[in-house]
């Protein structure tokens, strides 16, 4: 590995400064067009805020090379890192979610959105609200009626 | 932001489409910002499995969930519990079609993967109409069953002809007839493919009639061989399995074709190509020439993957498209094929096997050169390889081979079964990674190999670990490695391997291993030692007098930790001090701990011994 390489600056939303190296910028699509050019001023990152993007390089950086990786043991040490990784709350999670889509890395927006499936997937809309704390602002008529519609939800 | 509804659209349309559909569907009663969002989703991406144990999963998911109250799949006797399958496979078929009379949206894919018995025939024909009302662009129907002397499911494919189909996938079923208006045509369905399906050539025949536009054929059916295939202009892509003729094939458009050959027509490729007036852009991929002998193939023929099968001859000289080619062995007997690369600089992967590489044309002229497999090369003596990007490089069954030298930077794996020896080996490859080298049963090894070793070792890029597994069957050849001999001849070397891993059969006799554990010792100066006990025992126990007790190895190492695989137990001592552990204490442990793998954890003197000068 050379000892020179190149290193990108970011600044997020409330001002912090970040450094990258290249190759894990070049996997952000949104700024490898500006990586690529050859930019050297900090590149600005306004709907990302300082705590969200560190999260983010974390990710990067401990994935970068690894996923291609054939061999099971680190492929079974990244996996539970990643679980490690994603024990946040809520409100970080989705701004995660945000942020990979803003930044366009498809590894991280592919695992944010999967946990959110997961999380979801085999149960009860009543565990599904309690979970993700959303009220539910409908009517009993309302709600009967939506149920109605559709068949998977008769009985729930 | 810490709800979800809050998450801009897309977003939670890429979560939904994670899910599920019924869970997915659910969710629309989570609350009203929700239910807005997922009111914009298309829905109807239909994907339900219902076959094997994974069916009955599903079920009572789906019936705990989804249903009030029973069916249930029974759990009683493993009768019961098939019935059980039966019931609960019919019931939710049921379903579904009751949930599609109800529901008028269009569907426009469907996957349904079901076992077939004679009592779903009728729920499956509704279930095919009412699809088919909805829409449907996308089909694939497969049937798993579980004798296949039963009756498969006789699929009617006359109702697609006029529908709106773009692409069907039938999988283990049968056509018996096709009955169309005469002279109708469908203008939609691009992509047909029909694996194990029950269909005759007449039949075929039909089809392709009627499907003219289909851009996309697949066929594999045996033991259906159909000879022609014509009449379909706007064909880009066939597939055609099983092969026992070269088809007549009059597709203008064709791009792409897949293609497996038995017969003996050496002139095959050239009178197939001769057809296609839009041969630069031909793809061949995956072709398998069994009985060959020669094959001429045009120079600008594009091809992904060949494979050579017991020919004699092969002359390969296309300009520079082969990716992939492999000649694996002979049937025929011990005959050795001249293998004559030229004028291939596109060529990535090579793997040969009893053939000869003709000398002269060396592998630094195929600069894209990868991956290099050369087994079964009874004539071969000399490797001798100096290529910038070969990464991947295996060895095996050349008995012959007594001379390698491979100058390979970015070689990162290398893999070598020893048949013979004296060898002379030199490997140039500081990024290599992974070492495999495996000592045949004929293996007779000598010092050349361990002087070998520790220049490769010594040559490696710091930051690299490598790990050697050596298997071996037996040892008889072994000869008695002098190490005071090797250390005049080449100092031990400077820097440590890291893992050092040796596997060796069960029940073998190893009549030199003394031997064998010194000179590893000397060329390799390993920090970890691993062995696995399921291997031969007796080669621990002498790991373990070696690096505990013995005088040659005392003055080099500091101290010997050993441990189990997952640091249950773990002992170490100072060699300088009395020796804490007798070696009876040592057999006990490995017996009484039922210890998958013995970890030697070896520190070595920075101060040069009597072995490094």
């Amino acid at each position: 590995m050379s000892s020179k390489k190149k290193v990108i600056t970011l600044r997020s939303s409330d001002g912090e400064i970040f450094e990258v190296e290249e190759a894990v910028a070049l996997e952000w699509l949104t700024i490898k067009p500006l990586v690529e050019s050859g930019c050297t001023d900090a590149i600005p990152l306004p709907q990302v805020t300082g705590n969200i993007l560190a999260k983010v390089i974390e990710y990067c950086k401990k994935h970068i090379g690894a996923s291609e990786s054939e061999d099971r043991k680190i492929l079974y040490e990244l996996e539970s890192w990643d679980a490690d990784f994603i024990k946040v709350d809520q409100g970080t999670l989705f701004d995660l979610i945000r942020a990979a889509d803003y930044l366009t890395i498809k590894t991280l927006f592919e695992f944010t959105c999967q946990t959110v499936a997961d999380t979801i997937k085999h149960k009860t809309i009543e565990e599904v609200r309690h979970i993700f704390r959303e009220s539910n602002d409908f009517t009993p008529e309302e709600e009967k009626e939506i149920r109605g519609k559709s068949w998977w939800l008769q009985g729930l | 932001m810490d709800r979800i509804s809050q998450l801009p659209e897309p977003l939670i349309h890429t979560i939904l489409s994670l899910l599920p559909t019924p869970d997915a569907v659910r969710t629309r009663v989570l609350s009203r910002s929700w239910l807005s969002v997922c009111d914009s989703f298309p829905f109807w991406d239909f994907k339900f499995e219902l076959c094997g144990d994974a069916g009955v999963r599903c079920l009572d998911v789906a019936w705990d969930t989804y249903f009030p109250g029973p069916p249930r799949v029974s759990r009683g006797s493993e009768m019961k519990h098939l019935e059980g399958c039966e019931d609960a496979r019919m019931g939710f078929l049921d379903f579904v079609l009751r949930s599609l009379q109800r529901d008028e949206t269009c569907i426009p894919r469907v996957e349904l993967t079901v076992s077939y018995s004679s009592r779903i025939c009728p729920s499956l024909n509704l279930f095919l109409d009412l699809v088919l009302d909805r829409q449907v662009r996308d089909l694939t129907l497969s049937f798993i069953q579980p004798l296949s002397f039963l009756r498969q499911f006789n699929m009617p494919v006359s109702k697609f002809a006029s529908s709106s189909l773009t692409v069907l996938v039938l999988q283990t079923c049968q056509i018996d007839e096709f009955v169309v208006e005469n002279g109708f045509r469908n203008h939609t369905l691009r992509r047909l493919s029909l694996s194990q399906v029950t269909v005759s050539k007449e039949v075929l025949r039909l089809l392709f009639d009627c499907f003219q536009f289909l851009e996309d054929v697949r066929i594999d059916c045996t033991p259906l061989y159909p000879q022609s295939i014509s009449g379909l202009p706007e064909l880009k892509v066939l597939q055609l399995d099983f092969f026992d003729l070269g088809p007549e094939v009059d597709a203008p458009s064709l791009r792409r074709l897949y293609f497996h050959y038995f017969g003996r027509d050496e002139d095959i490729l050239m009178k197939l190509v001769a057809k296609f007036p839009l041969a630069e852009d031909f793809v061949l991929v995956n072709i398998n020439f069994c009985r060959l002998t020669q094959l001429r193939i045009p120079g600008f023929l594009n091809v992904d993957r060949l494979n050579w099968d017991g020919g004699r001859k092969f002359d390969v000289s296309w300009k520079s498209y082969v990716r992939y080619f492999r000649s694996p062995c002979s049937p025929m007997g011990p005959s050795s094929t001249n293998l004559i690369l030229k004028d291939c600089s596109g060529l990535k992967e090579v793997e040969a096997s009893e053939c000869f590489p003709v000398p002269g044309h060396p592998t630094s002229k195929f600069s894209l050169l990868e991956k290099l497999v050369i087994t079964n090369c009874c004539a071969l003596e000399v490797i001798q390889i100096s290529s910038p990007g070969l990464k991947s490089f295996c060895i095996d069954d050349c008995p012959n081979l007594g001379d390698i030298r491979i100058e390979a930077p970015q070689l990162q794996s290398l893999k070598y079964v020893i048949h013979r020896s004296p060898l002379v080996f030199s490997v140039d490859a500081p990024l290599l990674s992974e070492f495999v080298l495996k000592l045949s049963d004929k293996a007779c090894v000598d010092d050349s190999l361990f002087l070998g070793l520790n220049s490769l070792l010594s040559r490696l890029d710091q930051t690299t670990e490598i790990e050697i597994s050596i298997q071996a069957n037996k040892w008889l050849g072994l000869e008695t490695v002098n190490i005071p001999e090797l250390s005049r001849r080449c100092a031990s070397p400077s820097r440590n391997l890291d893992h050092l891993r040796i596997v060796a059969g069960r029940r073998q006799r190893c009549e030199n291993i003394l031997s064998l554990v010194d000179a590893l010792l000397w060329s390799c100066r390993p920090r970890n030692l691993w062995i696995p006990t399921s291997s031969y025992k007796q080669l621990a126990k002498v790991l373990y007098k070696r690096v505990t007790g013995h005088n040659l190895w005392k003055v080099e190492l500091k101290t010997v930790a050993f441990s189990s695989e997952f640091g249950k137990s773990r002992w170490s001592f100072d060699t300088e001090q009395d020796q804490l552990w007798r070696p009876e204490t040592f057999y006990g442990w490995l017996r009484k701990f039922d210890v998958v793998e013995a970890h030697f954890n070896l520190q070595w003197r920075d101060t040069a011994g009597p072995y490094r000068s």
